[in-house]
């Protein structure tokens, strides 16, 4: 169907409800700009909470850093063409900033050190490095540094989380970690994260967990639980339970199905549209937009076309192959909805390396979106393919997210580098709404 | 913009099983000016989707069709009636095979089903084509800050980009309508979640399991009663009036939106019992 | 003689067949109470109930009851006036003209003196009834005919008793015209009541016959002078005036008469008049005969019912009394179809082509369910029929003769119940050890018409990363202790094994007869999937696999 008449009008479409999407519609929302967001909530659900910067620089050495600024420095010197290159560090540490701002105000708090990387404990037993972590997963790092007697609780019927195996992985270099095993309160067989978070949301069930950690403490100067207490309500949760036992408690986020992802999605989901996003999920832009005067027209809707929205400009932040942004077909990678030039291997033999666990990675994750200094999508002339289309987040190219965790830096910096380039481009001065 | 008229479509349960439900929801609706088309519809397909997928939405389509043809929109107040007919409107908006043969088996009675035919459930005519605030203004006798669970049910939550009643993760307008008259919404766990209606013949024991679950969540949430919208949700939960009584705690009562309204806007005798 | 006899064992065959009927209702059962008395023990708790009525404030119920819904048919004039004044028209119109016509020797006599069936007002009565009933039957003909098809409940009985109706009707009319023109029946008529002394005197009452009432058509009698009508008329009014009307008011007969008046000799000479004379007769008698065994048995079912709805509600009486109730409720239908017009899953039958989904077929199969008469696979078709039904209760509203069809309903599901014919039956049919009904194959006649297709369609899963989400989010795995244990398979496991396309052995796990059709499952899948759509798909394919689409078949009974 080819929309002809708009539903809707606005003045920045955000194509995207993933990490860069929902950054985006909330730096837009933030200034003030009318916003219309569309995507299908899906992939933001298996998030782990954890907002990456930079981890490994350069990522066929395998170097890590514990100062993520001082790695960023050297990406942007040796990977010109990182979008972190084009967004510049400046940039990065504002958007970082507002970002985790809003979830401190939306009630899910986050803590970060301004200068370092943090780690957490992951349920295989590793030790992850990162950015910002959830106030809940915050005492972590402490733990890990110090490295004093630490209780890890895990649940009978709670699958892909052993405290016998975290421990295992842990105890050479920290003898004093231990684990229990505790029955959850109220749930019996196999457990569910979603209803176990639910489930400690209310007050009786917290209790009851306190009661069966506590003759366990001894001499535990922290505790380690999975990533299940609350789901919309979590910091209240975790400070109730945290309070109850007396020392600092932290979360493990745990293998899928996890909640750490619902718990942003269900954050972003109440509250953009209470900031003004006219927020249209589970909706997707159903074919290509037309061009109609400076506007763009897309046909909007689940299946069918719902309705047509005209935007004065739009932000694709539709995610690599697993978010659909990307596609990759029998020779050749296509972007899903303008069609966009995508910068890619030049044949299909050349898209992997022999060994799947190549140390430097394969040529195909560095596919996807040219951009120019206003974060647009470019032609191979490095020309904007269109003057008020930007791009944000994993759709990008010259980036590996995943061997550089760097994956919500990425979506974040670039979505508040995108909606900072469309307010240059409309020649608006930035204006700051108060937000309640 | 709101509508004043509506096609008024009851559904099969609530004649003969909850008929006071059904002159609280007239009541409600006609204390604030909105008039109903009492035109005898027929089921709207839910309960003979599990046998017949074609059979559910030539059901429902027949009822828009009339709709249609009345040029009225078409007001429920039982979501799994809602919940069906927006689920074969979307699919015979998205399937034309699909379309074609309903069209044809309608086009025997002279009907015929075409898109944009409004669907609207009691709680958004409620909450906008009345309109929350009229409400509060008209609420003179408010529940006293009482706290009250408020249940969604499943089938108009859910999902939610197909019956679009509200966000189906966080939804808010019954809590919002709640709090029009005057009562206090908790918030529980599990309140999003089924009653367990759906398979009380099949699987009696589940079913009463499901209730009890979340009946036990809202108790323990504070609540002194479940509000309910829905016919099949209403119930189930009365089911559990009698068990609670055998089990010996204080029962903890379902009621349904309207007659809560209905004793918020003083149309009601606040003395007299109806439960 | 010969004819009374007939009319003595029509009399006799149509009382057994009244008493065989009532008999039924104590034999009958339907409802949760059936297997617990015996005949004899309900028809005593029934006498009982009728002895302890006449002493209670209930009589004037009773009363009322009798002269609203039975003499008045309240009922019916609420549910539609035209149908209300068709059936009073063909009830009184009847009724009457067995009181004052069929049974004139017996009732005559007392209310009208100088009573004759060819005086006025009796005879323009006795057509203006006949009118009145033939009106009746067909305006409702006409009306059946313009409700909805599918009504399918006439029987050989019905049939046979609509048509006797008109034959009976129609060869009274045409008796009277065969009578009107017989010149045979005038001669016995003079030589009974006027003695054939003076032919001149008979002539000129032929002639006078001939031309004032067009009667007795005379083959050729020459020139008629003209004082032979002042004679003929002296005649009339000395012999004959006194037991006879003008035949012109006899405003059907008359007519017919005209029509048939180049024939008259004919029929004369065939002794038409007579055969008429013996169709009519035999016609009532065999309609006698057959009353208990057709629709008409209405006649005296719905009386009884509606007095004995007057008293409340089946279920309000005691155990004992209900089952005998309720086949007296269902002897009390007369097939008119009405609950099928106003039936809520009456447009599902168009879909699924089951008639036991229409209430008034529906209560046939109950009839036969309670009385043992019924097949197993005309079971299964009545419990499909019987699941169908939604139980709204406007089939109960709007029965004109006052059947409590939704204490039926509920009554007759527990029996099928109970004879295992449910929705249970298709899970287990899936099962290991269960039949394994075959699919029907997609995109062929024999598939679901409508289907969206989910389930054969492999690129629908290949979204499907088995994250479990949907898992997880499933109230019904959440319910359960044991997940695999109690539901055989969980969500996502379902949705692998369609991605692998092994559609059937997901139809007998009980996760997908016990799914509650939340649709979280739909609303959490990151990819897309649609989960809870596709259960329904599935539950679809296992109860056509079970219960394969019939075409369109006539009434089963």
């Amino acid at each position: 169907m080819t929309p002809t008449r708009a539903d809707l009008h606005c003045d920045l479409l955000v194509i995207g409800t993933g990490m860069a999407g929902m950054a985006a519609a909330l730096f837009a929302a933030r200034r003030g700009i009318d916003t219309v967001q569309v995507g299908m909530t899906g992939e933001i659900n298996f998030a782990s909470g954890l907002l990456d910067l930079l981890g490994v620089h350069p990522v066929a050495t395998g170097q890590t850093w514990s100062n993520p600024w001082e790695g960023i420095a050297r990406l942007i010197v040796d990977r010109p063409r990182h979008p972190y290159a084009r967004i510049g560090m400046d940039t990065i540490k504002k958007s970082l900033a507002e970002f985790v701002a809003f979830l401190n105000d939306a009630d899910l708090p986050y803590r970060f050190h301004p200068e370092r990387n943090v780690r957490v404990i992951t349920p295989v037993g590793t030790l992850k490095t990162t950015y910002a972590v959830p106030a809940t997963m915050a005492a972590a790092d402490d733990a890990i540094t110090r490295r004093p007697p630490c209780l890890l609780v895990d649940f009978p019927g709670l699958k892909g989380y052993s405290t016998h195996q975290i421990v295992g992985a842990l105890k050479g270099n920290w003898p004093a970690l231990r684990g229990v095993r505790v029955p959850f309160p109220g749930l019996e067989g196999e457990l569910q994260t979603e209803r176990m978070g639910r489930k400690l949301e209310t007050p009786g069930a917290r209790q009851q967990l306190v009661e069966a950690i506590r003759p366990y403490l001894g001499d535990a100067r922290f505790v380690g639980l999975p990533a299940v207490q609350g789901i919309a309500r979590t910091r209240q949760v975790a400070s109730d339970i945290q309070q109850a036992l007396g020392v600092p408690v932290f979360e493990i986020p745990t293998m899928l199905p996890a909640i750490t992802g619902l718990r942003l999605r269900e954050c972003f989901e109440r509250h953009l549209p209470q900031m003004g996003v006219g927020a249209r999920y589970q909706k997707k832009i159903l074919s290509k937009p037309q061009v109609v005067g400076k506007d763009f027209l897309a046909a909007v809707g689940g299946e069918a076309p719902e309705m047509t929205v005209q935007a004065g400009a739009a932000i694709l932040a539709s995610g690599r192959f697993f978010g659909q942004g990307l596609h990759a077909e029998r020779h050749a990678v296509r972007e899903t909805i303008f069609d966009l030039p995508v910068y890619q291997p030049a044949n299909r033999s050349q898209w992997h390396h022999k060994e799947l666990f190549d140390n430097g990675g394969h040529p195909i994750h560095h596919a996807g979106l040219t951009i120019d200094d206003m974060m647009r999508p470019t032609d191979k002339t490095g020309r904007y393919v269109y003057p008020n289309l930007f791009a944000a987040g994993s759709v990008l190219a010259h980036q590996d997210w995943i061997r550089q965790k760097c994956g919500s830096g990425l979506a974040i910096a670039s979505a508040y580098a995108a909606v900072r380039a469309y307010v240059k481009c409309r020649g608006r001065t930035e204006r700051r709404t108060p937000v309640n | 913009m709101a509508n004043t008229t509506f096609l008024y479509f009851p559904g099969c349960k609530i004649t003969p099983f909850l008929p006071r439900y059904d002159r609280a929801t007239r009541a409600v609706l006609g204390h604030f000016d909105i008039r109903l088309d009492h035109t005898e519809l027929t089921c709207c397909g839910y309960p003979v989707r599990d046998r017949s997928m074609a059979a559910s939405v030539l059901a429902a389509a027949r009822n828009l069709a009339i709709a249609d043809q009345k040029g009225l929109p078409l007001l429920t107040p039982c979501q799994c009636c809602y919940g069906n007919l927006k689920q074969a409107a979307y699919w015979l908006n998205e399937n034309s095979r699909l379309r074609r043969i309903v069209n044809g088996q309608l086009a025997e009675e002279g009907l015929r089903w075409r898109p944009q035919i409004p669907i609207r459930h009691l709680l958004t005519v409620l909450t906008e084509d009345v309109g929350i605030d009229r409400i509060r203004q008209r609420a003179i006798r408010p529940l006293d800050g009482q706290p009250i669970a408020a249940h969604y049910g499943c089938h108009a939550l859910r999902p939610g980009h197909v019956v679009q009643l509200d966000n189906p993760l966080a939804p808010t307008i019954f809590e919002n309508l709640l709090t029009a008259i005057g009562a206090t919404p908790v918030d529980w766990s599990l309140r999003l979640d089924c009653c367990g209606h759906p398979v009380s013949e099949r699987n009696p024991n589940l079913s009463r399991k499901l209730m009890t679950v979340k009946l036990e969540d809202a108790r323990e949430a504070g609540a002194q009663c479940v509000a309910t919208a829905c016919t099949y949700c209403q119930m189930q939960f009365a089911t559990a009036h009698t068990l609670n009584q055998e089990a010996g705690c204080a029962p903890l009562t379902a009621r349904l939106i309207s007659h809560l309204l209905e004793e918020a806007l003083g149309l009601t005798d606040p003395d007299v019992d109806y439960q | 003689m010969f004819m009374s006899s007939v009319a003595s064992i029509a009399l006799g065959i149509c009382l057994t067949g009244i008493l065989w009927r009532i008999g039924r209702w104590f034999r009958s059962r339907i409802g949760p109470e059936r297997a617990k008395s015996s005949p004899v023990s309900r028809l005593a708790a029934v006498a009982r109930a009728l002895f302890g009525l006449c002493f209670r404030a209930q009589a004037l119920k009773l009363l009322a009851a009798f002269l609203w819904d039975i003499l008045f048919q309240g009922r019916l004039l609420r549910q539609s006036r035209l149908r209300w004044l068709g059936h009073m028209a063909v009830c009184y119109g009847f009724l009457l003209l067995i009181l004052i016509h069929a049974l004139d020797d017996w009732t005559a006599p007392y209310l009208f003196s100088d009573y004759a069936p060819t005086m006025d007002p009796f005879r323009w009565w006795r057509n203006g009834l006949a009118l009145l009933v033939l009106g009746g039957v067909l305006g409702m003909l006409i009306g059946r005919r313009r409700r909805a098809a599918g009504i399918h409940t006439r029987s050989w009985g019905d049939r046979l008793a609509v048509a006797l109706m008109a034959v009976i009707v129609l060869s009274g009319v045409m008796l009277e015209s065969a009578q009107i023109l017989s010149p045979t029946i005038f001669a016995d008529m003079v030589e009974d009541y006027m003695g054939a002394d003076d032919p001149a005197e008979v002539a000129a009452l032929q002639r006078y016959w001939a031309a004032e009432f067009g009667a007795v058509p005379i083959p050729s009698l020459g020139g008629a002078m003209d004082d032979d009508t002042e004679a003929g008329q002296a005649a009339h009014e000395a012999y004959c005036a006194s037991c006879h009307s003008r035949p012109q008011s006899a405003f059907l007969s008359y007519p017919a008469s005209r029509l048939l008046k180049p024939a008259a000799g004919w029929m004369d000479t065939y002794r038409v008049d007579d055969w008429l004379w013996v169709i009519h007769y035999l016609a009532s008698c065999l309609a006698l005969a057959i009353l208990p065994f057709s629709q008409f048995f209405h006649l005296v079912a719905t009386p009884v019912n509606l007095m004995a709805q007057a008293t409340g509600p089946v279920t309000s009486g005691a155990p004992v009394l209900r089952a005998t109730r309720r086949a007296l409720g269902m002897d009390a239908c007369t097939h008119c179809g009405v609950c099928t017009t106003h039936c809520s899953v009456a447009p599902i039958y168009r879909v699924i082509p089951n008639t036991d989904i229409l209430p008034s077929a529906k209560l046939n199969g109950v009839k036969r369910l309670a009385t043992r008469r019924l097949s197993a696979s005309q079971t299964k078709t009545l419990a499909e029929g019987s699941a169908i039904c939604t139980l709204c209760g406007r089939c109960t509203r709007v029965c004109p003769s006052g059947i409590d069809l939704q204490d039926l309903w509920q009554a007759s599901r527990e029996d099928l119940t109970a004879s295992r014919v449910a929705i249970l039956d298709v899970r287990e049919a899936f099962r290991p050890g269960g039949a394994a009904p075959s699919l029907p194959p997609p995109g062929l006649a024999g598939s679901p018409p409508a289907s969206l297709g989910l389930t054969d369609r492999p690129e629908v899963f290949w979204a499907c990363v088995q994250c479990t989400t949907c898992t997880s989010v499933c109230p019904v795995v959440a319910a359960s202790d044991d997940p695999q244990g109690d539901l055989d398979l969980t969500p996502q496991q379902i949705m692998n094994l369609m991605r692998l396309q092994l559609k059937e052995q997901a139809l007998g796990c009980r996760m997908l007869w016990d799914c509650v059709t939340c649709y979280k499952c739909q609303e959490h899948c990151p990819q897309d999937v649609k989960v809870a759509d596709i259960l329904y798909e599935l539950r679809n394919a296992a109860y056509q696999g079970v219960m394969p689409p019939q075409p369109m078949a006539a009434d089963n009974h």
